[in-house]
């Protein structure tokens, strides 16, 4: 499994996956999913694609198929996150993220523009594999 | 079937509400055909190939490459919890 933010999930359920994805399961946190599901509420969307699309596009973010994008379970790292939240001085998106790729032992595929300044060295300390595309 | 029933399926049992009950029975008599029937056919229905995305769809996630961007920009800066800081 490798997890992977809202914009990486965007691309995913559009059918291109990036190269470093591979053909491994993909995944996202509650946190990046909630970005997803914000961005689509946007009127901006519904204006810019035509309306019944926008509609479809919602509906299959709220629940995708498994298969081609896990939405973690966030009770399963609740307390993690919240560990790492005081240790780190996290908040909610970023323990979620790690707590989750610790739980999961699975990388973490970022896009460029969504990359927390000090997010690589965290993840380095932590011995969690990060990749930016 | 008589020899399909004894070598292709396995005999299970499970405990029903009575509500459960009470509808399988109506799904069944409707269907004409039995409680077991309807059973399979749920758990077929439910376990069958991976549902993809539908290609409008799935465009529809292509094109909002850019507009993603540009709708999220600034997005979830007043919003702590959810903010990346950069």
């Amino acid at each position: 499994m490798i997890i992977v933010d809202d914009r990486m999930a965007r691309e995913v359920l559009s059918g291109r996956r990036h190269p470093t994805l591979g053909d491994q399961p993909v995944a996202t946190t509650w946190g990046f999913h909630y970005r997803l599901l914000r961005a689509l509420s946007d009127n901006r969307v519904d204006g810019r694609l035509s309306r019944s699309v926008a509609k479809g596009l919602r509906a299959t973010a709220v629940d995708p198929p498994t298969t081609v994008l896990e939405v973690l379970d966030p009770r399963l790292t609740t307390h993690a996150a919240a560990r790492l939240s005081i240790d780190h001085r996290l908040n909610l998106l970023s323990a979620g993220l790690v707590a989750a790729a610790q739980h999961h032992g699975a990388p973490v595929v970022l896009s460029a523009g969504n990359v927390g300044r000090t997010w690589p060295d965290l993840f380095a300390s932590l011995s969690i594999p990060l990749s930016i595309v | 079937m008589r020899r399909c029933m004894v070598r292709c399926m396995h005999r299970t049992n499970i405990y029903l509400t009575d509500e459960q009950e009470r509808a399988l029975d109506q799904r069944a008599r409707q269907a004409g055909t039995t409680r077991s029937a309807v059973v399979r056919d749920i758990i077929d229905r439910d376990l069958e190939a991976p549902r993809a995305i539908d290609p409008e769809v799935a465009a529809g996630f292509a094109e909002l490459a850019d507009l993603y961007d540009e709708i999220t920009e600034g997005m979830f800066d007043d919003d702590p919890d959810v903010r990346i800081e950069r």
